[in-house]
Order: C-alpha cells, then sequence, then structure tokens
C-alpha cells in the first residue's frame, strides 16, 4: 500500500465536506446520467460502432478481467506487477480480443493511454500493442481525496479532449475513475464507455460496449453486410 | 596578600558592623538560596507541565484519532458484511470516504507514533515497530477490502473481516503500546517529582550548609573580635598587677574580663598616684605631697592673714635602733612614731614622713604659743616607750619649727628656717624643739662650715693629739696617758673635741679620725719608749661609733703591728654608757679585743646605766669613775659614798681605778686615802702636746696644771 501524506486534523474534516457536497453533487449530477445510462442490450452497438469509425470519440476502456483471489495484492507497488491484481487469463485473452475486434471492426485508434497500473498496461498492450502511461489514469482509490477530486478532474479533462482528426483515443483506466469524472462506476472489467467530447470541457457518453459484445460485432461484420 | 589587607578590613570595623557582617552574609546567601529554590521549582514545574501537556496531547491526539478511525471501520465493517444491501458503485460512492478518513487518521497515527517515540521509552520500541507493521496490515487489508468490493462485491464480506481481524490486532497494539507508553510517562512523571525532591534535599542541604558556613564565619570573627578583646585585656591587666592566676582571671565574658583588667588598672593608676604621694611605710604623705599641701596652706594663710607653723622632726639616734635591731625593728619604729603623731595633732594637720627618720608637720591657723604647746605634747608622748618586738624603747625627737610669714615667705624659706630649728634642736642635746631664730642660721652656717672643714682637716695634718697624763697615786709618777685630739684648723682657729666630735660622730668622719688617733697614740707611746722613757700605758677613747665598727679589732691590730707597739701598752677606753648599750655584743667585743692583747677600761663610770652583772663579765682591767663624782667627792657626802664603794667594788673585783678630773689636793688625798690607783686631772696637768709630756715625764711634779684648754 502507498504512504499516504498525512492531512492536517483541521483539513480533513474539510476535504471530508467538500467530498461529500462533490459526492452529492456527483450524485446529483450523476442521478440523471445514472438515470440515462445506456442499458448494453438496448442500445444499438452497430450504429456506435459505425459513429466510432469516423473517429474524434474518446473511449474509457476499464482494464480486463482480473485475478481476484489475490490475497498478495494489498502492498501494490506500481514498479512491481506481482505486487499488483493483474489480468487474469481470460482477462489477457479477452483485452487480446478487443484489440482484434476494433482492429477488425476498422475502428481508427489514436492515443493509447493506460493508468500505470500493471492491469492497465498489460491490458493496452494486448489490446493495442502500444501505449502511453498516464499516471492520472490511475487508480483513484489509491489516492487520497483530494488525489481522487483531481483524477476526477483530469480525467474529465481527457473525455472531453478532442482526439487527432479521424482517430479515437483510448484510456485505459479503472472503474473508479470513471465514477469520479462521469459519474458512471465502470463495469464489468473490460468495459468500454464512449464519449464524445464537445467544447467547454463537456463530454458526451454515447454508448457501452461489454467484451462479450466486441465478439458479435466482428462476426457480424465479418459478413458481407457490414460497411 | 590579600589574606593579610582582608583581616585589616576586618579589623577595622567597628563592633556593631562586625556584628552585622555574619547575618547579613546570611541573610544574602538565603534570598539567592530562596530565589535559586523557586527558580529551580518552577523549572522543575514547568517541566513536568510540558511533559504532562505534551504526552497527555499525544494520548488525547491518539483518542481522538482513533475513536474517528473506529467509527470510520465499523461503519465499513456494515458497508461490507451484508454484500445483498449493496452493489460495487454503492460500495465506491460510500466506502471511499470512510476508506480516505480511515487512511487520514492511520497517517496521523504514523506520524505522530514516532514523536512520542521518541521519548526514549525503551520498552516501546519493538512495540512501536509492531503497530506499525499493524497499521500497514490494516491499512492493506482495509485498502483492498474495499477496493475487490468494487470489482467483486461478493468478496466484501470476507474481505471486511479479514480487515477487521487486523483491525483488532492494530488495536490491541496500539492498546499495548499506550499502556507502555503511559507507564512510561508515568515512571517519567515519578522520576521527575523525584527529581525534583533530590533538588529540594540538594537545597535543603545547601541551606544547612549555608547556616553551618554562616555558622563558622560568625564564630570566625567573634573569635577575632575576643581575640582583639584579649589582647587588650591581657595588656591592661600586665599593667595593673603581676600576671592573676589563670583560673580566676579568665572567668566571665570578655566585657566583664575587660572591665576587671580596667579596675585593676585604674587601682594600678591610683596606686601610683598614691604612691607618688605617700610613704608606703607609714602611709602617711611623702615630700612630694607634703610640699604641695604645705604650698597650698601658705596661700590660705596668706589669704587668711593668719600663721602657719611647720615642724621639722627628726628622731633621735634613730641609726642605732636600725643598725642594732635590724630593719624590721625600724620600721616598726617608725610605723609607731607615725600613730603616735597622728593621735596627738589635730586631723587638718598634715603630718608626713619626708623619708629615713625625718616626719614634718603643717599646723595651720595657729600661732608661737600653740605651735610650742603641740611640740610639748609631742615631747610628752614621746616620754612614753615604744613597743617594738615586744620590747620598750624609748625613742626622742629633735623638733625644728618655723613660723609663716615670719620665718620664710615661700616654701623653701620657710622649710630652710624650720631645718635650721632643728638643727638647732640638734645643738640643744636633742629630745628638744627650737623656733626659729635668726641667730641659728649662724649656727647653721657654722656648723656646715665646721662640716665643711672637718671633712679636710685630716688630709691637712689639721689634727693633733695632746696627751693627759695618768698618775699614781701612790708614787706621784706619770704611769700612762691618755691620747686626746686636737683640731687645729687654719680658719677656726684651735677647736675642742666636745666642738668637733658630735659632728663628726654624726657625720661618721669619727672612724678615719679615730683610726688615725689610734695610730698616732701607738706611733707615739712606741717612740717614747724607743726613746729611752720609762714604759707608759698609752689609754685611747673609743667613741661609740668605733665601738660598733665590725673591723674595730682589725684596725687595733693593724696599728699595733704597723707600729710595733706591745698590745700591753695600749689601753682603749670605752664609756659606760656605750659599753652596757647592748651588753651582750659588748662582751663579744671586748673579748676579741682583750684577746689582742690590749688593756681596757671602762669609762665615765656610774654615769651610764650599769649592770652589774655585766660588769662581772667584762674582760676590763679599770674603771674610771667619772669627774662628777671626783668633783664633790670632799664636799658631797653621796659622792664620797659613791667613790668609796665603787673603790672598794673595784678592788674586790680586782679593777684598777682611775679617778678622772682631780683638780685639788684635797680630791687627791681623799682618793689616796682610799688607795684608789690612779688620777687623772687638771691638779696635776691638763692635756698637753707631746714634746710638753716628755717635760712632764722626765721633770718633777708641777703645780698648778699646765695647760687650761
Amino acid at each position: 500500500m502507498i504512504r499516504r501524506k498525512s492531512a492536517p486534523h483541521g483539513a480533513s474534516s474539510r476535504v471530508r465536506a467538500i467530498a461529500t457536497a462533490a459526492l452529492l453533487a456527483g450524485a446529483c449530477l450523476g442521478t440523471p446520467l445514472l438515470a440515462a445510462d445506456p442499458d448494453p442490450a438496448s442500445q444499438d452497438p452497430q450504429s456506435l460502432v459505425n459513429a466510432l469509425r469516423k473517429g474524434g470519440y474518446v473511449i474509457f476502456l476499464r482494464h480486463t478481467a482480473t485475478d481476484q483471489s489475490g490475497a498478495a495484492y494489498e502492498a501494490a507497488d506500481l514498479a512491481r506487477c506481482e505486487t499488483q491484481r493483474n489480468l487474469s487469463a481470460q482477462g489477457r485473452a479477452s483485452a487480446v480480443d478487443i484489440g482484434k475486434a476494433i482492429k477488425r471492426l476498422g475502428i481508427p485508434v489514436g492515443k493509447v493511454m493506460a493508468s500505470p497500473f500493471c492491469r492497465a498496461r498489460d491490458t493496452a498492450q494486448l489490446a493495442f500493442g502500444r501505449f502511453t502511461v498516464e499516471n492520472d489514469l490511475q487508480f483513484v482509490m489509491s489516492s487520497d481525496a483530494d488525489d481522487a477530486k483531481r483524477l476526477g478532474q483530469s480525467l474529465s479533462r481527457m473525455l472531453s479532449t478532442a482526439p487527432q482528426n479521424g482517430t479515437n483515443t483510448v484510456l485505459v483506466s479503472h472503474s473508479a475513475n470513471l465514477r469520479e469524472a462521469a459519474g458512471i462506476f465502470a463495469k464489468p472489467e473490460g468495459a468500454a464507455y464512449v464519449y464524445r467530447p464537445s467544447r467547454g470541457g463537456r463530454f458526451e457518453l454515447m454508448g457501452k460496449l461489454v467484451p462479450d459484445q466486441w465478439d458479435t460485432l466482428t462476426r457480424r461484420a465479418r459478413s458481407p453486410t457490414a460497411r | 596578600m590579600p589574606l593579610s589587607r582582608v583581616r585589616r578590613g576586618l579589623n577595622a570595623l567597628t563592633l556593631r558592623q562586625r556584628f552585622l557582617v555574619a547575618p547579613l552574609f546570611g541573610l544574602a546567601l538565603l534570598g539567592l538560596l530562596m530565589v535559586a529554590f523557586v527558580y529551580e521549582s518552577e523549572r522543575q514545574n514547568a517541566l513536568l507541565t510540558r511533559i504532562s501537556t505534551h504526552e497527555f496531547m499525544d494520548f488525547e491526539l491518539y483518542a481522538d484519532v482513533f475513536v474517528h478511525l473506529s467509527a470510520q471501520h465499523v461503519a465499513l465493517y456494515a458497508l461490507l458484511s451484508d454484500p445483498r444491501k449493496t452493489s460495487e458503485e454503492a460500495v465506491y460512492d460510500n466506502a471511499k470516504e470512510r476508506l480516505y478518513a480511515i487512511h487520514g487518521a492511520l497517517a496521523k497515527i504514523q506520524t505522530a507514533l514516532p514523536a512520542s517515540a521518541n521519548e526514549g521509552h525503551a520498552e516501546s520500541t519493538p512495540l512501536r515497530h509492531e503497530l506499525l507493521a499493524l497499521i500497514h496490515a490494516y491499512q492493506r487489508s482495509v485498502t483492498s477490502a474495499v477496493e475487490m468490493s468494487t470489482v467483486n462485491i461478493a468478496v466484501a464480506p470476507a474481505r471486511i473481516a479479514a480487515a477487521n481481524d487486523r483491525f483488532i490486532a492494530m488495536n490491541l497494539a496500539f492498546n499495548e503500546l499506550l499502556n507502555v507508553q503511559r507507564k512510561g510517562l508515568v515512571s517519567e512523571i515519578d522520576k521527575r517529582v523525584e527529581q525534583s525532591h533530590r533538588g529540594n534535599l540538594v537545597f535543603a542541604l545547601a541551606a544547612f550548609g549555608g547556616a553551618v558556613l554562616i555558622l563558622v564565619l560568625s564564630l570566625v570573627l567573634s573569635r577575632l573580635l575576643s581575640r582583639s578583646l584579649e589582647k587588650q585585656i591581657d595588656e591592661l591587666s600586665a599593667v595593673g598587677a603581676p600576671m592573676p592566676e589563670e583560673g580566676k582571671a579568665r572567668s566571665g565574658n570578655e566585657i566583664e574580663r575587660m572591665g576587671r583588667a580596667i579596675a585593676t588598672f585604674k587601682q594600678a593608676t591610683e596606686r601610683v598616684t598614691y604612691l607618688a604621694h605617700y610613704d608606703s611605710l607609714t602611709e602617711l604623705p611623702n615630700r612630694t605631697l607634703f610640699r604641695d599641701r604645705l604650698i597650698q596652706a601658705m596661700a590660705r594663710t596668706r589669704r587668711n592673714s593668719g600663721t602657719l607653723a611647720v615642724m621639722l622632726l627628726d628622731l633621735d639616734r634613730f641609726k642605732e635602733i636600725n643598725d642594732t635591731l635590724g630593719h624590721t625593728a625600724g620600721d616598726e619604729a617608725l610605723r609607731a612614731v607615725s600613730h603616735m603623731l597622728t593621735s596627738v595633732l589635730r586631723e587638718i594637720d598634715t603630718i608626713a614622713r619626708l623619708g629615713g627618720d625625718e616626719f614634718a608637720v603643717i599646723v595651720e591657723q595657729s600661732s608661737l604659743p600653740h605651735v610650742e604647746l603641740i611640740a610639748q605634747r609631742i615631747e610628752h608622748a614621746f616620754s612614753d616607750p615604744l613597743m617594738i618586738q615586744g620590747r620598750e624603747f624609748f625613742v626622742t625627737a629633735s623638733i625644728g619649727i618655723a613660723l609663716h610669714p615670719d620665718h620664710g615667705r615661700d616654701v623653701d624659706e620657710l622649710l630652710q628656717s624650720a631645718d635650721v630649728a632643728l638643727y638647732g634642736a640638734k645643738e640643744e642635746g636633742r629630745n628638744t624643739h627650737q623656733v626659729y631664730r635668726v641667730e641659728m642660721n649662724a649656727q647653721a652656717d657654722q656648723r656646715l662650715n665646721m662640716d665643711r672643714l672637718l671633712r679636710r682637716a685630716l688630709e691637712r695634718r689639721e689634727f693633733v693629739l695632746h696627751y693627759q697624763p695618768k698618775v699614781a697615786l701612790s708614787s706621784d709618777t706619770i704611769v700612762g696617758a691618755e691620747a686626746l685630739i686636737r683640731w687645729q684648723s687654719k680658719e677656726l682657729g684651735l677647736v675642742g673635741p666636745a666642738d668637733f666630735i658630735p659632728l663628726a660622730e654624726e657625720t661618721g668622719l669619727i672612724v678615719p679620725i679615730s683610726e688615725w688617733v689610734v695610730l698616732t697614740a701607738c706611733t707615739q707611746a712606741k717612740a717614747w719608749q724607743d726613746a729611752g722613757l720609762q714604759p707608759l700605758l698609752m689609754s685611747v677613747n673609743l667613741s661609740p661609733r668605733q665601738f660598733r665598727q665590725a673591723n674595730l679589732v682589725e684596725t687595733i691590730a693593724a696599728a699595733l703591728d704597723a707600729t710595733g707597739l706591745e698590745p700591753r701598752f695600749l689601753e682603749l677606753e670605752i664609756t659606760e654608757g656605750t659599753v652596757m648599750h647592748h651588753a651582750d655584743k659588748a662582751i663579744t667585743i671586748l673579748n676579741e679585743l682583750h684577746q689582742l692583747g690590749v688593756q681596757l677600761s671602762i669609762d665615765d663610770f656610774g654615769t651610764g646605766y650599769s649592770s652589774l652583772s655585766y660588769l662581772k663579765r667584762f674582760p676590763v682591767q679599770r674603771l674610771k669613775i667619772d669627774q662628777s663624782f671626783i668633783r664633790g667627792v670632799t664636799s658631797d657626802t653621796n659622792d664620797a659614798a659613791i667613790v668609796t664603794a665603787v673603790v672598794t667594788l673595784a678592788k674586790n673585783m680586782k679593777l684598777k681605778l682611775v679617778a678622772e678630773g682631780v683638780e685639788t689636793d684635797g680630791q687627791r688625798a681623799f682618793l689616796r686615802a682610799l688607795d684608789c690607783d690612779e688620777y687623772q686631772g687638771y691638779y696635776f696637768s691638763g692635756p698637753v702636746p707631746a714634746d710638753e709630756f716628755v717635760r712632764l715625764l722626765t721633770a718633777p711634779v708641777s703645780h698648778p696644771p699646765a695647760e687650761l684648754v
């Protein structure tokens, strides 16, 4: 576990208040979003893919499935993957599949940024074969309240940043981060949330794709009715 | 030397200052101690307070933090224990605050731990490490519990249960640590309290030490004071009297002893003053005081236009008492005289002892008849014998009286007049008083003059011996000669022995004069023998003084040796009075003389107090009847009877008898008839010079006397 700096007595209560307020605000903000959380089954994944082919979206990709048996997981050291909760075999396969699917579907991928955690990096590596580490994408739960807020804001900025023309940015991060930034607790593992960045730091959720869906989409694309 | 300077400085302090030094010093010391004590006390208190507030602040902090932590943990526990009631998002939303709070609390505890542990409780260090480890363990497990729950809610209960176990372990460890720390703190406080107590003890000791120091200082200072006082006392005491007995003298404190020393000193001063003015033997005023009093009395007398009398009193023949009885008897005599005088005179009159056997009296408001009356009273008192050493002695005095202002205007003149009057009294035969007359001066001058001349007479060979023949009554031939001294003074002319012998006796000049007489007589006798004249007995008078000389026998022997005269041709005549005076001693002397071989005769027989019991013991050959008896032998039946008796006595005692002062034939005849042995007198011849004597020896008997002196 990372040693956190001590917060002064008075400051932490203040932070707590602010955090609570933020939580409430987030909850208030997020409730409609929650309410508006598109059910994966109800939305049309194909149109999402078609949009994605055109580019100009930011994809928030939660790392794929992890090995949860980790009793050894408790002292996480970013430098050493063996101290972290890492991708399970299934997760790894899943990551590979997702990458293949994205390529097969012709979705252009521009920048790939991953959280420094191994599971994120592995996911990015396995899926896209390349990535850059973005520290602000690290698991928000490993920080304190102030950091959490900051990371949330950072993620928000990233989500609202338009990618290069004709590409999509992929952010490989964690569940809680999206909760902080967008009010959505990203789940399950490997879920991808597509956001359309707009001016003024805003971003709009277009849709969500879970790992299983990629496979279906790929098979459909292979058919002649695709494109 | 700073030490000597300090000592000098200390000695210069007054008594009050000295007595203040120690207490002041003590007060200063006490003040210092109190200040130090208060300061140290405050320091200790501050330390204790600091410890307690600081340490307990930590405890409070812990308590606060832990309560908070526990609350968060319990909430988390509740949240994660029942997964059915919640979802991953819900867990995330609810738990993260709690998790962050837990993180904060743990961080606080962790940072606080080392600080509090640095208080140096050795026992707590392993505990602290253990606690830190447990904190980390709990932190990881609770974080992982929450994280895993956000991944898969199903694992929440197990995870939170594990975290709970860690929490409990941490709690226990923390509890133990706090216990240890509390114990450590308590022991620390105890130590501080003990230190403080020790500090108090140190102060108590310091105060005690200070008190001892003050005491010592006090003792030292008082000792210095005491010692300097003692030095003064000793010096003062030494002046007063010979060293006093140790035990008594050292009693009492310095002040008392000082007082005694001063009293002794005063006594000594008084005594000195007394001694300066009073005669120690008789306790009468001495010459100095007498003179002072006389001056004052004279001044008073002048103011009152009255008369003052001065009496100078000399004891007659006091030297004899001193010489024969010794000085103790002499002192007794003087004391007796002074008592007698005191009883006779008025209290206002001053009696003084001027020295030796001289007394003086000042009689104020007097007159001539009055002072004469007093003199008579004194003489009357002297007529009673003095008791000296259990024996009676008759002492008489010569008194010279002078009046002021008649006989002297100032003190010296007055005393001079009294002295002259005294001399006059002596001249009058002693045991009398004389009032000053102007004529006396001449007498005194004469006496002084004669004294002066007499002293030179011997060396100027102004003495000459005349010889009076002694005639045997039976044969009418000269059988002896009495040598009699004459003084051919250039200034005074021929001076008879009656005029200068008494003076010679007084001045002691008689001794060398007598020696000369003996020597000259012996020489003359020898010369006559050598000239072929018939052997004569040469008689020489021994004065009382001469008789008392210690070397009398040696002198006679020496004269005999020197001249070669056979002792049997020398006769020594000693008056009855002289020989009877202290008769026992006289016997010894007479015996010694007798052993020399000289002849001895008792002169002026019948005039003194003869003791017949002594007479029979005296080794004398002749008695010389005093001329006073011979003068009346034909006219006075008593004298005739006495002479007859004496002749008979002498004959029966086998003593030769010489009659003195035979001036008539009738006397001669009477004596012849009594069968008296020899006579001497103007009937035959008076004393004549040597050549004249020779003529007498060789010529027949001639009448009347050849020389009348």
